[in-house]
C-alpha cells in the first residue's frame, strides 16, 4: 500500500488521472483531424510538448486544488519555487537563440510552429504549474 | 453527502483538531475535512482508526438513523 498519500488522495488522483488520459485522447483524436484536413500545424517535438501539457496541467489543476497532489512531507510553497526555477530557466533558454522579433521565420517555419520553441513551451508548462501552486497558497490562506 | 457533525463533536470532545486527528490516524488535515463536511465517504478501515482514536463505537460516528424509523 502507498503510505505516502492517504486513501483520499489516492482515490482523486486515480479519478484525475483517468480523465486526463480521456483528455489525451481527445488531443489526440482532434490533432490526427487537424493533420488529415488541414495538414500538419506544428513540427512533432512542439506538437507533442503541446498535446502532453493539456493533461498534464488539467491533472496538476485539479489535483491541486483538491489537495492530493503533494503527500503530507512535501510542501506546495518548496514545489512552486522549484517548478517556477525550472520554468524560467527552460522558458527563459529558447530566447538565447531564437529571435523572436523574427517572428515569421523563427517561431512559425513553412506555416508550422517550429520545433525550436519546445523548450519555451515546456517551461510555459512548469510555469504555469507553478502559478496553479501559488494560487493554492494564497487561496489557502482565506479557508 | 450529509455532514458528519457526530465526529466533529466527538473530536472537539477530545480536545483534537483537524490537524492533530489527521496525524493520529495517519491521513492529511484536508482528509478529515473533507469526511466532516461530508464530501468523502472513507473505508471501514479508516473508520475505525478514528474510532479507536476517539473512543467511540462505529455506530456513534457512522450509523445514521433513518428519520422514519
Amino acid at each position: 500500500m502507498n503510505k505516502q498519500y492517504d486513501e483520499r488522495q489516492i482515490w482523486l488522483n486515480s479519478k484525475y488521472s483517468r480523465e486526463a488520459l480521456f483528455i489525451l485522447m481527445g488531443a489526440l483524436f482532434l490533432n490526427a483531424i487537424v493533420n488529415s484536413f488541414y495538414g500538419p500545424w506544428a513540427e512533432p517535438m512542439v506538437e507533442m510538448i503541446i498535446l502532453v501539457a493539456l493533461p498534464t496541467l488539467y491533472f496538476l489543476t485539479q489535483s491541486v486544488f483538491n489537495d492530493s497532489y503533494l503527500s503530507k512531507k512535501e510542501s506546495l510553497k518548496k514545489n512552486a519555487i522549484y517548478f517556477g526555477l525550472l520554468g524560467l530557466l527552460m522558458a527563459g533558454m529558447p530566447f538565447v537563440y531564437i529571435d523572436f522579433s523574427d517572428f515569421q521565420n523563427q517561431v512559425i517555419v513553412n506555416g508550422q510552429l517550429s520545433d525550436r520553441l519546445t523548450l519555451f513551451v515546456g517551461g510555459t508548462l512548469f510555469l504555469v504549474a507553478s502559478l496553479v501552486h501559488f494560487i493554492k497558497i494564497t487561496s489557502s490562506k482565506y479557508e | 453527502m450529509a455532514k458528519n457533525l457526530k465526529m466533529k463533536s466527538a473530536r472537539v470532545l477530545n480536545d483534537l483538531t483537524q490537524e492533530a486527528l489527521a496525524d493520529r490516524v495517519n491521513v492529511t488535515r484536508q482528509t478529515i475535512n473533507a469526511i466532516e463536511k461530508g464530501d468523502y465517504n472513507p473505508t471501514i478501515n479508516l473508520c475505525k482508526d478514528i474510532c479507536r482514536v476517539l473512543g467511540v463505537t462505529l455506530n456513534d460516528l457512522f450509523w445514521e438513523e433513518n428519520d422514519n424509523e
